[in-house]
């Protein structure tokens, strides 16, 4: 018998919590990953500092 | 540990070091190693500040409060979750700020307040949230030493020197320094990525030490057993003075090995019929140079309800409401990761998706005190050396011993999430030294390269710090409450500046100096009054009211200075940054 309103809230919020976690443990997990690849795909494709700079002059 | 426990500990740590050193050929400017760019989407966001705000530490003080106050003590997680999401949906803050393009609080300040302003605000970030992260290493380490059954005051010497090093002090240093060598390589761009993989790890391993725990329990009698001690606590009343003096002298002899056998019997005949009169007696080993501490008595006031708990009240309540507010909008770790998404409706979506999170963070490491508490008084009464805030990870160790692989996960788990914090929050405060204290004090900008060796320099610095601090220092009271009352030196005044400053047309420098010197001083006073008056001893100042005079006074401040400066006309203030039409739509 659980003796106080309250134990029922806590008893819900930490059974929530477990099955919250591993929702987001999943999906996060999918997610996520994509993101950094696509963040480092960004990333890597931005042009050098130094290519960006303006060619030398050509000689003659 | 077996084998397999091992090498889950040994993959996690070398595939999390290998990752974040990837990361290092990405940077190439202070933006991308301070804001990653600002190229951080929403669930790469969501992982990243979960797992910064979720360390050693903060299992440690969570588990802490269920210990002493049964699962009334994650009333604070439930809180900041509300405030989380509150903000998520109306962008209180956050909006305003993602959209003036700052890399920090501080420099939001200079566009309304003037230089001299961000400085002072800078300087005021930095004590507060270094000094906060002063006993991250110390809590860290004990959990290790803990839970994996360690003295946590072994040492050897080494060979030919002389030197005594601490077990203890040898493992979190080695953590700090790969910690270390990944950030300062590659900044935020490496947080982001080891953050993202311990997240993973981390989340594994709370989810399974938490059905673990719930099933050593029974969650089924799990509030009938905390009730239970409450009522035995109520029944029986505090302790005879003399009984836990008696604790204590037992304790010293079975410690100084003087009689020990002896002494544990006669520890155990006066500590069992107190643990069944629902009373735990807790001690702790001195740390070097200090006297052994006096035994702590814990009995549970109402395990359910806050405003009912003795150690908590409306009081203590009404405080961590405004703290979870003020955390969410202003705490420089987590408005990092606003100030690193794409735009604002990212920054929303990510405290959307995080919200929840932080019932969980409070709650289930609050079970596994909660355990601890049911665990120890069964067993009639905390062991010799154990305390309120290593019961947990000594529980832990039985429950999880004989688990043939569920004690590495956890152990990559628990390092995984000391390391995502200490990372995050390494970075975060090198950034605003950098950029809020000695960026305005230069006369021309420095070269891009020297800009990145000075930032990474500071993070060196602030991990050298730490290793000494963190690792010497041992905090008044709870943990939770020196990281609440730490916090509030900054928490305070800078939520009062940032919301005269984005919300408030009339607010000025006048005011902003004033919510600083204000605001500081309600935590200040705690800290040196309570150094002379301990828990429990007449004239102790209650966290809760160091804590809200605090925001009261930094308000009033804002308040009074701004009027003070406008009627004399001398104090600086510039419009509220307007937020762009295309970044308020829903």
């Amino acid at each position: 018998m659980i003796p106080d309103p309250f134990a029922w809230f806590w008893m819900l919020m930490i059974l929530a919590s477990i099955l919250w976690y591993t929702v987001l443990l999943g999906w996060l997990g999918v997610r996520g990953g994509r993101e950094i690849v696509r963040m480092t795909r960004l990333l890597g494709a931005r042009p050098r500092e130094d290519a960006a700079s303006p060619p030398p002059p050509s000689a003659p | 540990m077996s084998p397999l426990d091992w090498t889950i500990v040994v993959v996690y740590l070398a595939g999390c070091t290998a990752a974040g050193l990837w990361m290092r050929r990405y940077v190439r400017n202070v933006d991308d190693f301070a804001i990653a760019a600002r190229e951080m989407e929403v669930n790469l966001g969501v992982a990243s500040l979960a797992a910064t705000e979720v360390g050693i530490v903060t299992v440690m003080y969570t588990a802490e409060m269920g210990f002493k106050h049964g699962l009334a003590g994650a009333t604070t997680g439930v809180l900041t979750a509300l405030a989380m999401l509150l903000v998520g949906l109306t962008g209180f803050v956050i909006v305003p700020l993602r959209n003036a393009r700052v890399m920090t609080i501080p420099e939001l300040f200079e566009k309304r307040f003037g230089k001299r302003v961000r400085w002072l605000a800078g300087l005021v970030v930095i004590l507060g949230g270094v000094l906060n992260m002063g006993v991250f290493l110390r809590a860290g380490g004990d959990f290790l030493m803990h839970v994996t059954g360690m003295d946590p005051t072994a040492s050897f010497t080494i060979p030919g020197t002389g030197w005594q090093i601490g077990y203890l002090q040898l493992v979190m240093t080695a953590l700090l320094a790969i910690v270390l060598a990944y950030t300062v390589l590659g900044g935020m761009l490496s947080v982001l990525i080891t953050d993202y993989l311990q997240f993973l790890v981390m989340g594994a391993g709370i989810v399974v030490t938490s059905v673990l725990v719930l099933r050593s329990v029974g969650w089924t009698e799990l509030p009938a057993r905390l009730w239970d001690r409450h009522q035995r606590a109520v029944l029986y009343g505090p302790p005879a003075p003399a009984k836990v003096q008696e604790v204590g002298r037992q304790y010293e002899a079975i410690r100084k090995g003087h009689g020990a056998q002896q002494a544990r019997q006669q520890w155990a005949a006066v500590v069992q019929p107190l643990a069944e009169q629902g009373t735990l007696v807790g001690t702790a080993p001195p740390r070097p140079g200090r006297l052994a501490e006096e035994p702590k008595v814990f009995r549970l006031s109402h395990p359910f309800d806050p405003t009912r708990n003795e150690g908590m009240g409306w009081g203590y309540v009404i405080w961590q409401a405004i703290t979870a507010l003020a955390v969410v909008t202003t705490w420089q770790t987590t408005i990092a990761r606003v100030l690193a998404a794409r735009d604002a409706q990212t920054a929303k979506r990510v405290y959307r998706g995080t919200w929840f999170y932080f019932v969980g963070r409070w709650c289930l490491p609050g079970l596994w005190g909660v355990g601890a508490l049911l665990y120890f008084a069964a067993q009639g009464g905390l062991e010799p050396g154990i305390s309120s805030n290593t019961a947990m990870p000594r529980y832990l160790n039985t429950v999880l011993s004989g688990t043939y692989g569920f004690m590495g996960l956890v152990i990559a788990a628990m390092l995984a999430a000391e390391m995502s914090t200490d990372s995050g929050y390494l970075l975060t405060w090198a950034t605003v030294i950098y950029n809020d204290l000695i960026c305005p004090c230069l006369r021309k900008p420095l070269p891009e390269r020297a800009r990145l060796l000075v930032i990474r320099l500071v993070v060196l610095a602030i991990g050298l710090f730490l290793v000494f601090w963190g690792l010497w220092y041992e905090p008044p009271g709870s943990i939770w409450d020196y990281l609440a009352i730490t916090g509030n030196i900054y928490l305070a005044s800078l939520f009062a500046m940032l919301v005269g400053a984005l919300y408030w047309r009339k607010a000025n420098s006048w005011g902003a100096v004033a919510a600083i010197l204000l605001g500081a001083i309600g935590p200040i006073t705690f800290l040196m009054v309570n150094f002379f008056h301990p828990e429990g001893t007449p004239g102790h100042i209650p966290a809760e009211v160091s804590g809200l005079s605090a925001f009261a006074l930094a308000f009033f401040g804002m308040f009074a200075g701004s009027v003070l400066g406008n009627a004399l006309g001398t104090g600086r203030g510039a419009q509220p940054p307007r937020t762009p039409p295309e970044e308020t739509q829903p």
